[in-house]
């Protein structure tokens, strides 16, 4: 995963944008089968095995939306058997798929969105745009484990002096405010801390650990091509698909279908070159 | 010149009816290291941020700062923010972001620095104080000498002429307050850096300071040389904890020692060498066990691993026992789980002779165990310590009671008073009024030294010593070798899940090479049976008449 690492954090940015884009709103059987591959291989290259959980609770998402869709819905003209007095419809049942396909690719894409784009990366980001958003962003990070930890120490506290270890609402509220109470006077030093080094007293600038080089430029204009080359072939209907009443008898343009294909299996050249480069290199011992 | 001086300084924060500083004035010249000590309370906080325009104290202040020979009130904020860095004691309210990275770059983002240059000198910092292995992790997962490193790092990254340091290592084991104080030493030899630092255990700082201000209730005398400040110190029962175990030690011989290593080579010349241990003391009637701790092992996620591990512990009726060991080795969660706060997942635990399991409901924890949180604060979830201590009695099912523990520890006049306006040691008396409300006959103890000057240290350690005589067991876990030292009847070394080589105090400590006291460091070739600073005194004392 690190050649994916080495371009700017802008480009998995606008990679992902790009990729998910179409693959959220689309129903097209062709283009939905392109993302789910491209995630699919994606993931198992990243997480390897780790990626099994992801990948099982998406297929039971896809059967059990494609299952049960036919049950509630009755549109389509093919009936495959009939449940008490309504028909259970192949077109209900592909079109159920088709919606766990989208939900599945949601899940895939973002578990390699949060392998590779990390909170650094959307610091980074934003960082150069906006410092001050960018810091209140990473103190906010800071701060939810903080708020956890103190929680708890505060419930220990609580139950080693003789209070109640149930879990009522009256005990929850207590403690937080008491949490809340506690932090407040935390932040009162942090404010201290932070004027002390000068917060405030310029304009503030963002440390800035990459540079954007050519060959992110490239990469952008590279999936931005392939982005809007798919959003022509969908804005000229010729990937339109349809499930009812009949399903769409076109819906597949092999340029569109190719264009999102290459879309989202274009991280693999890096990985391939990658391997292929570590496996050739005289470093590797 | 003079690179800061204060003349004649008097601030009384809004709404308090007393100064808080009256007519405090001295002088710092370049490179000085000065050691500011005083009580709780006495004022060193405020004057250190006085001195810092921008985060100084709301109130009214007259007399006159000057820095580099400029009026502070003619120098901007920017140029006092490049000036003077300021450290608190408190590592977690240091760091503002998330990241090592992102917070030693904060002070140059805040200056405008250019983007392309800040981790360039990001970098060199890093190097220089050698923490390029922690740069890229998060703060929430450094331990709490890593993290003081690291607000170091984020201090002077804007290359500071003056430093200030509010009680750096109260929170610190010994390793870590070596290692915070060895990163100051070269700060001040290889670059430089003027450091003014106010502390309560000037153990370490002492063999490199140059001068000494004393703040007492808001006054200052200052001290040119540390010798001064020994002399004075000598002839004051109040200043005597300041005054480092090697110095105290070679006192008596009217000599002076700044470092373990003098003190020692004063003693060894003067003492012919004793090699014996302190003999082990027989044993005592055995008294029956208050806890016993069988085969425990606890973790907090499934396949994470043990932080208590096969953990073996037997403590008396009225013992006071240690275990020492150092910041994030698991003595916290050595003493929840001990105290039933948290479930063992194997092994047992019983209290009195009864399976701790077998204490239902809040039982354990009223008139059995209480349990003290390394934060003090943390007990108390009510508006004034008043309404705290009266839920507690509420809670025990009885009205009031708590006026006489009140009385005892001289805490009425805080009662009306929010437990977040209490200081350390006070929040720490009014945290053990509430504890024995509870009337435990067990009590444990999480750091209790913490951040404590010398006298509330030696007030906390009579009121242990009087509860343990009134057969209360008292269970500490602490870094604070010097405090286990001088109160604890018996100790242990927390290592690696367990509790190591537990034996009486004295002898841990005089057997321990590495991880002991000073006292026992400089005297264990010549009174091995002395591991505290007053012990050592007093053998000085007692071997210097008989020669």
């Amino acid at each position: 995963m690190c050649y994916l690492k080495t371009f700017d954090p802008t480009v998995p940015m606008a990679y992902f944008v790009c990729v998910m884009s179409i693959c959220v709103f689309t129903v097209n059987p062709y283009l939905q089968g392109c993302a789910l591959l491209g995630g699919v291989v994606l993931l198992l290259c990243i997480k390897k095995k780790k990626a099994l959980r992801t990948l099982a609770l998406c297929t039971a998402i896809i059967a059990v939306m494609g299952l049960t869709n036919p049950i509630f819905v009755h549109r389509g003209l093919t009936d495959l058997f009939y449940i008490g007095k309504d028909p259970y419809t192949l077109e209900a049942l592909l079109y159920g798929l088709s919606l766990g396909c989208s939900i599945a690719c949601l899940i895939i894409w973002f578990s390699v969105w949060g392998t590779i784009v990390t909170q650094d990366d959307i610091l980074a980001v934003f960082g150069k745009r906006m410092p001050k958003t960018a810091l209140v962003i990473s103190m906010i990070l800071g701060f939810i484990p903080k708020l956890r930890k103190q929680y708890s120490e505060l419930a220990h506290a609580h139950i080693g002096t003789g209070g109640s270890r149930r879990k009522s609402l009256h005990r929850t509220a207590k403690l937080f405010i008491a949490c809340l109470a506690y932090e407040s006077e935390r932040v009162m030093d942090i404010s201290v801390s932070m004027k002390a080094r000068g917060y405030g007293l310029k304009k503030r600038t963002h440390a800035e650990s990459r540079r954007f080089r050519k060959s992110d430029a490239a990469a952008i204009a590279f999936c931005l091509a392939l982005c809007i080359t798919c959003y022509v072939f969908i804005g000229t209907e010729k990937l339109d698909y349809w499930y009812y009443p009949r399903l769409s008898p076109g819906g597949f343009d092999p340029a569109g279908v190719g264009c999102y294909l290459l879309l989202c299996i274009c991280p693999l050249f890096f990985i391939i070159k990658e391997k292929t480069l570590w496996r050739y290199c005289p470093a590797k011992t | 010149m003079e690179i800061l001086s204060c003349k004649d300084l008097r601030f009384r924060y809004n709404g308090s009816s007393k100064d808080t500083l009256t007519g405090v004035s001295f002088a710092v010249q370049p490179s000085q290291v000065v050691l500011l000590v005083g009580r709780t309370g006495s004022g060193k906080s405020t004057l250190l941020r006085l001195l810092k325009k921008e985060i100084s104290p709301v109130g009214t202040l007259s007399g006159d700062i000057a820095l580099c020979g400029k009026a502070q009130s003619e120098l901007s904020l920017l140029e006092s923010t490049q000036t003077i860095s300021y450290i608190s004691q408190n590592p977690d309210t240091q760091t503002v972001t998330h990241k090592v990275s992102a917070e030693l770059a904060f002070a140059l983002e805040n200056l405008g620095t250019d983007p392309s240059e800040i981790l360039g000198r990001v970098g060199e910092m890093a190097t220089y104080f050698g923490i390029e292995s922690i740069y890229d992790r998060e703060i929430d997962t450094l331990s709490g000498g890593q993290k003081q490193l690291c607000s170091l790092c984020a201090a002077v990254t804007s290359a500071p002429k003056i430093l200030l340091l509010d009680e750096p290592a109260a929170q610190l084991d010994p390793i870590g307050t070596s290692k915070l104080y060895s990163a100051l030493r070269r700060l001040n030899t290889e670059l430089g850096t003027t450091i003014i630092i106010a502390e309560h255990d000037p153990q370490e700082i002492f063999s490199f300071c140059d001068k000494v201000i004393l703040l007492d209730s808001g006054r200052s005398t200052v001290f040119d040389t540390r010798e001064d400040f020994v002399t004075a110190a000598e002839k004051d029962p109040m200043l005597r904890g300041y005054i480092p175990a090697c110095t105290r030690a070679v006192l008596p011989l009217g000599k002076t020692a700044f470092t373990v290593r003098d003190a020692k080579n004063i003693l060894e010349s003067t003492f012919p060498e004793q090699k014996k241990l302190p003999e082990k003391k027989e044993k005592a009637k055995e008294k029956k066990p208050a806890l016993q701790a069988r085969n425990v092992y606890f973790r907090y996620e499934k396949n994470g691993r043990d932080v208590i591990s096969c953990l073996d512990l037997t403590v008396s009726g009225g013992e006071i026992f240690a275990a020492v060991g150092s910041n994030g080795c698991g003595k916290t969660t050595m003493l929840k789980t001990l105290s039933g706060i948290l479930k063992p997942w194997q092994g047992r635990i019983e209290l009195f002779g009864k399976n701790i399991k077998s204490y239902k409901g809040n039982s354990l924890y009223r008139e059995n165990v209480a349990v003290m949180p390394q934060d003090p604060y943390f007990l108390f979830t009510a508006q004034t310590v008043r309404d705290e201590l009266e839920s507690t009695c509420r809670a025990m099912g009885r009205k009031g009671g708590y006026e006489a523990l009140c009385e005892h520890y001289d805490v009425t006049r805080l009662l009306d008073m929010h437990p977040y306006d209490l200081s350390g040691g006070e929040v720490q008396k009014c945290a053990m009024i509430k504890l024995l409300l509870t009337e435990p006959k067990m009590i444990f103890l999480d750091e209790p030294s913490k951040a404590l000057d010398p006298a509330s240290k030696a007030v906390l350690g009579e009121t242990l010593t009087e509860l343990a005589q009134q057969g209360k067991t008292v269970i500490i876990a602490t870094h604070d070798t010097e405090f286990a030292a001088a109160y604890a009847h018996r100790c242990g070394l927390f290592f690696d899940g367990r509790i190591h080589s537990q034996a009486p105090a004295a002898e841990f400590f005089a057997r321990n090479r590495f991880y002991t006291t000073d006292a026992s460091r400089i005297a264990r070739n010549v009174f091995p049976q002395a591991v505290t600073a007053q012990a050592l005194e007093e053998c000085t004392k007692a071997g210097g008449e008989h020669r």
